[in-house]
């Protein structure tokens, strides 16, 4: 409902600029405020477990921002504590030993300390719970969707009970699409028909993008409620913002205390494949 | 007891009988009220005003008295009346022949601005509105109130009005005594009122009088026109957004009359002009339709019908949506004897909108909201001996929100059925006011309003957490008063007359608000919905202080006021950073409550008389709020603190068919927060902003103007035309609307400010007719 709203809004604001124009313009903004970035994954497969640090950058600089090495990461699971190696051909990305796992129904407390303060802080601290994983896929199809001219991807599952939070991403002929946070769709199901996704759209293809045999897979997860919001308000600050429809600009949360930024999230995600038909 | 003590102490200097000489002051030419017209009695350099239903009334001890009648734009009438009993006299005024000459002007001594008790308000009529200059050429009286000092657009285009730094869901706009919850059409280019239909505007900046409450920053009351009671008569317009149709006239001679009047727009007839296909066959309008009828029962009984209708509307393929207001309003003027002047009035507003998706996908849906008011109000006027005027009153309205429902409508739908609580209130007050005048230089108006709000169930309500997560809740039963809040707002002002012609006056005054908007977007969209205090959302309460110089000079040709003002708010409303305000069944958790602070100086000047008319304002103001939860719990600049305010209108008769209008606004850019870091995650980079509020866009500056030319006025036919040419932005500055952040598609380690503005410069043309 709140990418249907999102929509709504979208147009409506589309009728406004039909009479606006834009331009660059020169602003003068504020430098030298740096706090901890902390991007930090743990699934139940090798598809997604690190914990990249970088340093936040000043807004219009070109440069890459800054990583931080040589910090120490452990991440503590109740029982064991892991000790996280940085990666020598990449600075600032953090792997978990070989072999360890995140579990669904489990929390994670990710400890980092730093050789150097950022931020006023050396040590940082996030907890993350995996959401037990109850979902499945019976199948996936895709679907022209006529009005707009792109594929839908529609999704047939059971909806398990309580109250699901969910991230969806999309993969071509085994190639992640939807690589970038502003590019994953996250949906509740509160809105909708309560058991069972029967033929829910809840991804869309431009036309162009998917051939005829291709091979289209659908990645669902099974994520946190903070972690969806945490999803929402990025994608929701990485948008432009205008007067009528859009609250003032704000932070996007974080799990990471001490005024860091990003998150440390823990999921499990199950897909399921489909193929584009030929004409 | 101690409103009684007073009046008998004042009452004792006057040891014999006084008589009351009352009546009504007409136009003579159409028969409408007059309000605010000047009752003078020269002998006694003191007099009154005729109130908003032109009735006036004034206590004298029996004595010959020289009584001069006036009005601005009206030629005197002056009598000689023996008073020797209860005297009701109805006197009608000629408007002026147009006289341009700048020295020659009416001798009336008396003037509102630097006697009356009331502080901080403004009134504007139909013709000071029409000469404004104006966007796409509809004349509008929102955005010509958004031309004095203390008042300012909420956004660029938009009709919401910031007062003194306050929301504009802070305003009570009222026409006809309806309230108006949505005064925007085309998502708030343009307002909903018809100038044509309108006779006067009175904006009261935070001083309201007892008689009105419910909103902290200001009371627009808007006055519809009553319908010519002489002859018929029409006016009307084609311009580039809308066309306008006004008639009037009597439908009993000097007895009973009508007054209709419509508009409506065809903005999307310049969307056949796109070549999008998609956008060709939209469709997008306004329409409204003002009436109202007007029937003298007999001198002391008069009855009044009026009412609004309008409507947006926009349709596409496979999207539609419209919202509107309605109201209808009837008033009984009951005259109970000289000296006690009533009015009931039964009221009943709604605003409504709906939006729906396309019946053949399993998105589609029916979206659907609305606003309901019911009004019953008794106001009294007492006056009870020639010092002492003393109103009072009730009123009680019944708020019927209906904050949303949700449904697909499809077979194969997935949006399953969802619905807000239905909530309802009860919103009453008592109030007890006098405006006692004490020697011949001061005078003293004191008053206490009492309100009273329940909340009333059916409804379920929600018990939060720190963080806005609902934990439990309670259901209450149809009829259930589970809730009540009350409130003692007092009204006090004080004029110290220096001269016939200057005074200083001091005011004070609290005021409640119980229901607010749910918006956190600057301009607001007409989709926030409205939502009451609660056990979880306490009531606003605003109390400002304000003082003031008030001159006129060459009596009354100018006018010069200085006022400064003060204002504390308790329990201002903000919303959680993300906050999610639409369709959320748990929106009390979204809520956050702090303080609020405005100051500010506002300089007038204005010339009322000649050919030259119009005035110069200057405002310095800030405004703040501090709400835990919100920028740390820090102070931040509210969403319309904007300290400098510069405005020049101007209007100039060169003769009597040809006129030029010019308006040049000042303000400096309206508080952002902006990014001042980014960061990198999931491949994206994503900002890091700064404090709330602590940059500003660019400031903002304007320049309108217009040309009028009539045929001769003088000539006895049936038609009579009028061409205008306005230019709106003559010097196509470019006002920031909002400034993004993009990424350059050439280079994407590369991050740029663009700004977006609405409007370059925009010349119309505009044909106006009356017969």
């Amino acid at each position: 409902m709140r990418q249907k709203t999102t929509y709504l809004m979208v147009m409506m604001l589309g009728l406004v600029m039909l009479s606006a124009c834009t331009e660059r313009i020169d602003i003068e903004l504020e430098e030298g405020y740096i706090k901890l970035a902390v991007e930090g994954y743990l699934t139940p497969d090798d598809s997604l477990c690190y914990v990249r640090l970088t340093e936040t950058g000043n807004y219009f600089s070109n440069e890459p921002v800054s990583v931080v090495s040589n910090a120490v990461i452990k991440v503590d699971d109740g029982t064991d504590t892991v000790l996280l190696h940085e990666d020598f051909d990449n600075a600032g990305m953090y792997l978990f030993p070989e072999g360890f796992n995140g579990q669904p129904e489990q929390n994670y407390t990710l400890d980092v300390q730093l050789p150097e303060a950022i931020g006023g802080y050396t040590e940082y601290r996030a907890n993350a719970y995996m959401p037990a994983m109850t979902f499945h896929i019976d199948s996936i199809a895709l679907e022209l969707n006529t009005s707009f001219d792109f594929w839908m991807l529609i999704l047939y599952a059971p909806n398990p009970p309580g109250r699901n939070f969910y991230m969806v991403s999309q993969l071509t002929n085994d190639s992640l699409v939807t690589a970038k946070i502003s590019e994953v769709n996250v949906f509740n199901d509160e809105y909708l028909n309560d058991e069972y996704f029967y033929g829910l759209a809840v991804m869309g293809i431009d036309k162009e993008d998917i051939q005829p045999g291709d091979k289209v897979t659908l990645v669902v997860s099974l994520i946190s409620e903070d972690y969806y919001n945490f999803i929402l308000e990025a994608q929701t600050e990485m948008q432009p913002h205008d007067p009528m429809f859009s609250g003032p600009p704000a932070n996007v949360r974080s799990n990471v205390d001490n005024d860091a930024v990003g998150y440390f999230a823990a999921f499990a995600s199950t897909s399921a494949s489909t193929y584009l038909k030929g004409k | 007891m101690l409103l009684s003590v007073c009046l008998r102490l004042s009452a004792n200097n006057n040891i014999k009988n006084d008589y009351s000489l009352s009546g009504y002051i007409t136009d003579k030419s159409n028969g409408e009220h007059l309000p605010g017209a000047t009752v003078y009695i020269t002998n006694l350099k003191e007099g009154t005003a005729s109130n908003v239903y032109g009735y006036y009334s004034i206590s004298l001890k029996p004595d010959t008295y020289n009584v001069v009648y006036s009005y601005v734009g009206y030629d005197d009438v002056t009598l000689k009346i023996e008073l020797v009993s209860d005297t009701s006299i109805n006197i009608e005024l000629m408007p002026a022949a147009k006289n341009l000459d700048e020295v020659e002007i009416t001798d009336k001594a008396m003037n509102k601005q630097v006697t009356s008790t009331q502080m901080s308000v403004t009134k504007m009529d139909n013709k000071t509105i029409k000469a404004i200059p104006a966007l796409l050429g509809e004349v509008d009286l929102i955005k010509a109130l958004q031309l004095l000092p203390g008042v300012k657009f909420a956004a660029e285009g938009s009709s919401g009005i910031s007062v003194r730094g306050g929301g504009p869901d802070q305003n009570l706009i009222l026409l006809d005594e309806a309230n108006v919850y949505n005064a925007g059409h085309l998502m708030g280019f343009f307002s909903v009122f018809n100038n044509d239909a309108v006779k006067s505007v009175e904006l009261y900046k935070g001083d309201l009088p007892a008689k009105y409450g419910g909103r902290l920053s200001s009371l627009v009351d808007i006055r519809m026109k009553e319908g010519n009671m002489k002859k018929f008569h029409g006016n009307g317009g084609i311009g580039m957004i809308s066309s306008r149709l006004m008639l009037e006239g009597p439908i009993v001679k000097d007895k009973a009359s009508f007054m209709v009047a419509g508009r409506r727009s065809y903005a999307d007839l310049f969307l056949r002009l796109s070549k999008d296909e998609k956008v060709k066959d939209n469709i997008l309008y306004f329409y409204d339709l003002n009436g109202k009828v007007n029937y003298r029962i007999n001198q002391n009984n008069h009855l009044y019908l009026s009412g609004y209708f309008g409507k947006d509307v926009f349709k596409s393929d496979f999207f539609g949506m419209n919202w509107g207001n309605a109201t209808g309003t009837l008033r009984w003027n009951h005259i109970f004897d000289e000296k006690l002047f009533s009015n009931f009035t039964v009221v009943v507003n709604r605003f409504n909108y709906n939006l729906s998706y396309k019946a053949d996908s399993p998105f589609a849906f029916l979206w659907q909201s609305s606003i309901t008011d019911y009004n019953a109000k008794g106001d009294f006027t007492w006056f009870a001996n020639p010092n002492n005027k003393v109103t009072f009153g009730f009123s009680t309205i019944y708020h019927d929100f209906f904050p949303g429902t949700i449904e697909g409508t499809s077979d194969d739908s997935f949006i399953s059925n969802y619905a807000l609580a239905s909530n309802y209130s009860l919103e009453s007050a008592l109030y007890l006011s006098n405006e006692q005048k004490i020697g011949n230089r001061f005078t003293i108006k004191y008053g206490l309003r009492f309100s009273i709000f329940n909340n009333i169930g059916p409804t379920t309500v929600y018990q939060y957490d720190n963080y806005g997560v609902a934990t439990d809740s309670t259901v209450y039963g149809k009829g259930d008063f589970y809730h009540t809040y009350t409130g003692l707002e007092p009204r006090i002002g004080v004029v110290f007359l220096l001269t016939e012609s200057s005074s200083l006056k001091l005011s004070y005054s609290r005021n409640n608000q119980y229901i607010q908007q749910a918006q956190n977007s600057l301009a607001g969209s007409p989709f926030s919905i409205w939502f009451p205090s609660s056990p979880n959302v306490k009531p606003q309460s605003a109390d400002q202080v304000a003082t003031g110089y008030f001159r006129n000079f060459k009596k009354g040709m100018f006018e010069a006021s200085v006022e400064v003002y003060y204002k504390s708010i308790k329990n201002a409303v903000d919303f959680r950073d993300f906050a999610d305000l639409l369709l959320n069944k748990f929106l009390e958790g979204q809520v956050l409550e702090g303080e609020g602070q405005g100051y500010g100086i506002e300089l007038m000047f204005r010339k009322n008389i000649g050919k030259l008319t119009g005035w110069v304002s200057y405002a310095y103001s800030r405004a703040f709020k501090e709400v835990e939860g919100i920028n740390d719990g820090n102070a931040y600049p509210s969403s319309y603190d904007r300290p400098n305010d510069f405005s020049i209108v101007a209007n100039y008769d060169l003769n009597p068919r040809i006129s030029f209008g010019l308006s040049w606004v000042y303000l400096t850019g309206q508080p952002v927060t902006f990014p001042v870091g980014k960061f990198e995650y999931g491949g994206d980079n994503i900002p890091v902003y700064s404090d709330r509020n602590s940059y500003r866009m660019p400031d903002y500056h304007r320049l309108d103007i217009s040309f009028t030319w009539r045929d001769d006025q003088t000539k006895k036919k049936r038609f009579h035309n009028e061409f205008n040419i306005s230019i709106y932005n003559a010097y196509n500055r470019k006002n920031a609307w909002m400034i993004n952040f993009q990424t350059d598609p050439v280079d994407p380690s590369v991050t740029y400010a663009e700004m977006t503005y609405l409007f370059g410069i925009v010349p119309t043309f505009t044909w106006n007719f009356r017969f």
